[in-house]
């Protein structure tokens, strides 16, 4: 049956090697039935693709241990739930999924789009399908999924320990649904160049090609957070390691793009920029592939030193040549439309906006990337720890959420100064006295207490502009204030589910600054003792030890109480996969809003005593409560409205317009 | 059987008494990475795994009681793994760069920034569509498209 797997892989190649001829050549000469070609191909490509995921599924599911894959990402005591998450959770299989899910967004571009943005189509179906073309390349001549053991092993190795974790089974489709989705938006950017179509149509699917996504990005990050707090027993959850940066940096100059090509819509500049930075975020997912799959630094995520770096870096270079040189190309057709009227204004609040994320990938890429030049330069091995991100990305960080809540207080073209002081005098003087109340209450770290007065400047300023929105409506449609206050939100949703997410921002950055505030204890209790930590106290009841095909555990049961109040058992584990000699922490930890109660079991002794490393992390739960905010945010911003479907419509117009000047050049 | 359980209870072994607290060890330990390679390079502070981490802990804890300085406890431990086993670049020489460079870059930006706002605040207004030019049929379209965008934004 693999067979037909890695047949389909050679077809594939083939359709989407065609949908790139046929759509170039269909866009240069104009020939409709080439571009339409094209455009099957592309559909062609997805159902030859599907078919090869589901025959590498299949020979997951059935043991089929002499397809190399399997036997070194399964076995036979893995149960069926990680059997199905095994297809990513090796290189060449993580690869196959990568490029199908490519191919799936490929498929619903072409999909949607048969009657709309026909003049950039054929373009975009020729990007999309040479990506698509290159992940063939990969899956045939460097990583084969479909791989054959000369030897059909008895068992398999199983899948890595750390990742038989339910966040797996979500977190990397998140993930690559992010980064394989900004090749969408360079699609339309390199059509756009190409086509010499530079108005703002390659923008407007663009906007919502980014955002879906960034959307998927920014949760997949959040949520490899969650795992590697729950999985990765340290207590923390975010650890600057390369591949945590490496799908930061998509993220943030996606959010980047997503701000300015505002500045574009509404005014006519940026234009070099915007497309500058769709062709920067897709870079960096490439990037970011390259980097974690090639080996060549050093990462807990890391997939095994294979040959599909060189593929990858040629692949990164040649892309990246070729976007900037086209761009350079189309300077000319580029000039701003328009002046800027006054610096107060939202332009130049998302110009800085810009300036900070740009600074902030800057610091992530340059900190990722330091160990090697530095070992390059000096000879010497050096690590670019934690810290470092955290000391430089901290300030940083702080201006953009400074800027979350300045930016929409702002208004576009001018904002006079009586309208400066009345927008900002509320939520200034409200961040002003919250610093006083945390110092009140004993926050003497000067980043927390900046951090925790932004907080809530951001909250009031983004209050201001629901309540003045909603008062605005209550005047002029005479509508009850909730009633105004939720027609508002839908009718203008891009506007307030910004808001949102910059609502979101909020969240996250309480959550990062609870880690000021951690504490870290290790404790060793004999059996029957009890033991107090902060307000908590831990009673050590008993020790069980259990196996069964895939692991063996160890688990410490301990009962939590608050102000003598019983709280819950805890259960903490540490595991041992024999398949690969390795061993793994299952924290165990009570929460609440306020903070987790985290507990590691470190090990036992034969004196019936155990000893446990414990965290108190306070607002910890905000950090997942604003992912959860992000994607409704998001959500919201991206739901079609009433606009959308009227836009649809004068592209539809457009488009009949142009297949009938095609088809009947006469007319015309 | 039990052997295999004996091996998953992962005894932890009665670390020597120390005077140095833990407070002490960690503060001195979270200046240096685990170097054990089977931890992406984690904190020695935090990093779990009984082979390197631990036993670098305690003798970091010993090396407090004999009475040396965090510093000399640090230049031993680079002495012993080379600068890979510090957490971030040492702040001087060619890795001073390392520090520099993000704050250079925004530096930098900030002035691109405040140039690209001047210039264009300091522009003639352009007029992109003169009236005497001949306006097809997509310009009307791009321009229906982008005011229902501006309607509803307002």
């Amino acid at each position: 049956m693999v067979d037909i797997g890695y047949f389909a892989l050679c077809l594939a190649l083939l359709a989407s090697g065609y949908a790139v001829w046929a759509s170039a050549l269909g866009a240069q000469r104009g020939h409709l039935g080439l571009i339409r070609s094209g455009e099957n191909a592309v559909l062609a490509t997805f159902a030859l693709l599907t078919l090869a995921v589901l025959f590498l599924w299949q020979a997951l599911l059935s043991h089929d241990f002499q397809v190399e894959y399997v036997a070194e990402n399964s076995n036979r005591a893995m149960p069926v739930f990680y059997l199905v998450t095994a297809l990513w959770g090796g290189q060449n299989g993580s690869l196959l999924f990568w490029g199908w899910i490519l191919s799936l967004y490929s498929a619903t571009v072409v999909g949607l789009y048969r009657q709309r943005y026909r003049e950039l189509m054929p373009y975009v179906v020729a990007t999309l399908a040479f990506t698509s073309f290159f992940f063939c390349i990969v899956h045939l001549f460097a990583a084969d999924p479909f791989q054959r053991l000369p030897f059909t092993p008895e068992d398999g190795r199983g899948l890595n320990p750390i990742l038989q974790h339910p966040v797996m089974a979500i977190h990397p489709p998140l993930l690559y649904l992010g980064m394989v989705g900004m090749v969408v938006p360079f699609a339309f950017a390199i059509s756009a160049l190409l086509t010499g179509k530079l108005d703002t149509t390659w923008l407007r699917a663009a906007r919502r090609w980014m955002l879906i996504p960034w959307t998927f990005l920014g949760f997949g990050l959040l949520l490899g957070g969650k795992w590697a707090y729950v999985e990765l027993g340290w207590g923390g959850y975010w650890a600057w390691d390369p591949v945590e940066n490496a799908s930061l940096m998509p993220w943030l100059v996606g959010t980047a793009f997503l701000h300015s090509i505002m500045i574009q819509e509404r005014k006519g500049m940026l234009k070099v920029w915007n497309l500058a930075l769709a062709i920067l975020t897709y870079g960096l997912c490439i990037f970011g592939t390259f980097m974690t799959r090639s080996g060549i630094i050093s990462s807990v995520h890391a997939f095994a030193q294979s040959k599909i770096g060189p593929f990858f870096g040629t692949f990164l270079v040649l892309t990246l040549i070729f976007s900037f040189g086209l761009l350079l190309l189309r300077l000319p057709m580029l000039k701003a439309e328009n002046r800027l009227e006054s610096f107060a204004s939202r332009e130049t609040a998302f110009l800085l906006n810009n300036w900070v994320l740009l600074g902030m990938l800057f610091a992530v890429f340059w900190g990722t990337v330091f160990p090697l030049v530095s070992e390059a330069v000096t000879g010497e091995q050096i690590t670019v720890g934690a810290p470092f991100f955290n000391q430089v990305n901290i300030p940083i960080g702080l201006l953009l959420l400074l800027l979350t809540g300045a930016g929409p207080l702002f208004a576009w073209r001018r904002t006079s100064s009586e309208s400066l002081r009345k927008n900002f005098i509320v939520p200034v003087s409200a961040g002003g006295l919250s610093l006083g109340v945390f110092f009140a209450l004993g926050v003497r770290d000067p980043y927390a207490l900046v951090s925790f007065g932004l907080c809530i400047f951001v909250v009031v300023a983004l209050g201001a502009e629901f309540h003045s929105g909603a008062k605005t409506r209550m005047r002029t449609s005479r509508e009850a204030y909730l009633v105004a206050l939720w027609r508002l939100s839908t009718k203008s949703r891009r506007r307030y589910g910004g808001y949102m997410t910059h609502l979101a921002l909020v969240f996250l950055f309480a959550g990062f600054t609870g880690k000021a505030f951690t504490e870290e204890t290790e404790i060793v209790i004999e059996q029957g003792a009890s033991h107090q930590v902060g307000e908590y106290r831990i009673v050590y009841q008993s020790l069980a030890f259990a196996e069964n095909a895939n692991y063996s555990t160890t688990a410490a049961a301990l009962a939590l109480h608050r102000d003598g109040q019983f709280l819950g058992t805890l259960l903490p584990e540490r595991r041992y996969y024999p398949a690969f000699d390795q061993g793994t922490t299952e924290v165990s930890i009570y929460s609440t809003l306020r903070e987790d109660f985290y507990v590691i079991l470190v090990g036992s002794a034969e004196n019936r005593s155990a000893k446990f490393q414990v965290y108190i992390n306070p607002l910890i739960n905000f950090v997942w409560l604003g992912a959860v905010l992000l994607v409704v945010g998001a959500l919201w911003a991206m739901w079609p409205t009433s606009r959308d479907r009227r836009l649809a419509q004068v592209d539809r117009q457009t488009a009949m317009g142009l297949v009938a000047t095609r088809e009947h050049p006469h007319r015309a | 059987m039990h052997s295999a359980l004996l091996l998953i209870a992962l005894v932890f072994s009665c670390a020597p008494t120390l005077a140095a607290t833990r407070a002490e060890i960690k503060s001195v330990a979270e200046e240096l990475v685990c170097l054990c390679g089977n931890c992406p390079r984690e904190s020695l502070a935090t990093c779990l795994c009984s082979d390197f981490a631990v036993p670098e802990r305690e003798t970091i804890g010993q090396a407090l009681d004999q009475g040396l300085t965090r510093e000399q406890i640090i230049e031993d431990y680079v002495s012993r793994f080379g600068p890979a086993g510090l957490v971030v670049p040492p702040r001087e020489g060619f890795n001073l760069l390392a520090w520099v460079a993000p704050f250079v870059a925004l530096l930098f930006g900030i002035v691109l920034v405040r140039t690209l706002l001047v210039n264009w605040k300091s522009r003639d207004r352009e007029n992109p569509q003169s009236s005497s030019a001949p306006v097809d049929r997509s310009q009307y379209q791009d321009r229906l498209r982008s005011e229902l965008e501006r309607y509803d934004d307002e």
